[in-house]
């Protein structure tokens, strides 16, 4: 349970940072633009996160369910940055 | 829905809903009376009833800020700030920090005629806001804890439409015959339903107003790649630092005349003056443009050099591009200040569906427990006998 708790809301945490990076630096117009757009994906990916850690079937497979994607946000995110 | 995902879901929304039910309850109820703070604070302060305006008097900050500046020491304040007039404010209202203690000093200058009216006496709006923003909490961290229980708001919008089956058909059930668990179970939602976009709305923009130092600050250093002090300059702009030099002050009323002719239907509702007395002084003219989805006092904003008179900066609102726009757009949305007088109800009476669907869903979790303990006993006597 713990486990579930903490992919959940750590987890999402972490895949919200690396998501709003990557959002931040993906969408193009002026630097408020991006900033404004990745502060705000950082809310929807938290609770999105929080729900498939919650719900996974097991620790691993919560810590899978936001690690992936997690990865995936920071690599590309590593990839655009400036 | 599997049944066990349908089932980690409904405790993540009972517990969670019982863990921050009561913090929830007051910020949703202070929310609720917050739409009419302006309201409330002339209401709260007696001395702006009577004030009815000289028909022969205009309007003057000029006169304001000389009013202000025989019960105060303006120049030796950074920054300190005068409310215009308004639809429901009638007076010039100066907001000043306090010296004795934190917070700011609201005082009260007539609109048409030399006279100083007093310091407010009532703090009752301030209060009501203070504890809806911040849990009158005064350090950063009270906002951080209501941007969380927005978050947690959301998480339970989010899973209690996740675990409703009957969305429509319970959106016209109410048993009112029925226990008061059914009767509560019923309300709490129908009101989650019908103010369902609603909720998501108050949910959102507040977790993000709380939370917003805390959210732009990774992608702002992702922007910045990953420099920390161009992130941190960009977020908090630096203020023009007074030179020590004493100067004459440019005239107020006709830096706000200026302002006003800047932006097409641009309303002046707050002057902010920053170095008053000193050669680097500024003057900033913010206000509104009604019928926009802009913040109130930030929709439009002039700066002048309050010495020379230069029009230093102008930021119009409509010129934001999307993002920014969308960013623009949280504060009024949340406190539905971007409208009349119809719209200041509307939202007091979905406020008051939110409030009512915090309190229904405290009222169940009790009810609910009350009943297992009822079952319990009786399985206990049950056994005994």
């Amino acid at each position: 349970m713990i486990a579930l708790i903490s992919a959940g809301l750590i987890g999402g945490l972490l895949m919200a940072v690396a998501g709003s990076a990557f959002v931040a630096l993906a969408v193009s117009g002026s630097e408020w633009d991006g900033i404004i757009a990745g502060a705000m994906t950082t809310l929807v990916l938290w609770i999105t996160g929080m729900l498939l850690g919650f719900t996974a079937p097991g620790a691993w497979a919560a810590w899978r369910r936001v690690g992936i994607p997690a990865l995936l946000f920071a690599i590309g995110a590593a990839l655009l940055f400036p | 829905m599997k049944q066990r995902t349908h089932k980690i879901l409904y405790d993540v929304h009972s517990w969670l809903g019982v863990g921050i039910g009561l913090i929830l309850y007051v910020i949703c109820f202070t929310g609720t009376l917050t739409v009419f703070r302006d309201e409330i604070r002339v209401w709260s302060n007696p001395m702006l009833w009577a004030i009815k305006s000289n028909g022969d008097a205009v309007p003057s900050l000029d006169r304001a800020v000389g009013v202000f500046d025989r019960h105060y020491d303006l120049s030796s304040a950074a920054q300190w700030a005068i409310r215009l007039p308004g639809r429901v404010n009638p007076a010039y209202e100066l907001l000043i920090p306090a010296k004795e203690r934190p917070g700011l000093v609201r005082a009260y200058a007539h609109p048409s005629r030399d006279l100083f009216m007093g310091e407010s006496n009532n703090q009752i709006a301030d209060f009501i806001f203070s504890l809806h923003a911040n849990l009158s909490l005064r350090s950063r961290w009270g906002r951080y804890l209501v941007g969380f229980t927005g978050v947690a708001l959301l998480l339970l919008i989010v899973t209690g439409v996740f675990i409703h089956r009957h969305i429509f058909r319970d959106l016209f059930t109410m048993r009112w015959t029925h226990s008061t668990r059914l009767v509560t179970a019923d309300a709490h939602k129908a009101t989650a339903t019908w103010a369902l976009l609603f909720h998501l709305m108050m949910a959102f923009s507040g977790a993000f107003l709380g939370l917003k130092n805390l959210l732009i600050f990774p992608p702002a250093l992702a922007e910045h790649g990953g420099d920390l002090s161009a992130a941190q300059k960009q977020l908090s702009p630096s203020r023009v630092k007074p030179s020590g030099e004493a100067a004459p002050m440019a005239g107020a009323d006709a830096l706000l005349n200026r302002a006003r002719a800047e932006v097409p239907g641009f309303i002046p509702t707050l002057a902010v003056f920053q170095n008053w007395g000193d050669a680097n002084a500024r003057l900033t003219i913010s206000g509104s443009l009604p019928g926009r989805l802009l913040p109130k006092n930030e929709a439009v904003r002039v700066t002048f050099d309050a010495v020379g008179g230069e029009r230093l900066e102008t930021e119009n609102g409509l010129l934001h591009s999307g993002w920014r726009r969308i960013y623009d757009a949280m504060m009024p949305l949340h406190y539905g200040d971007y409208g009349g007088i119809g719209l200041q109800v509307f939202y007091f009476l979905f406020g008051i569906a939110t409030t009512t669907l915090t309190w229904t869903g405290i009222v169940i979790w009790i009810e609910r427990r009350k009943g297992l303990t009822a079952a319990r006993v009786r399985i206990r006597e049950r056994r005994d006998v």
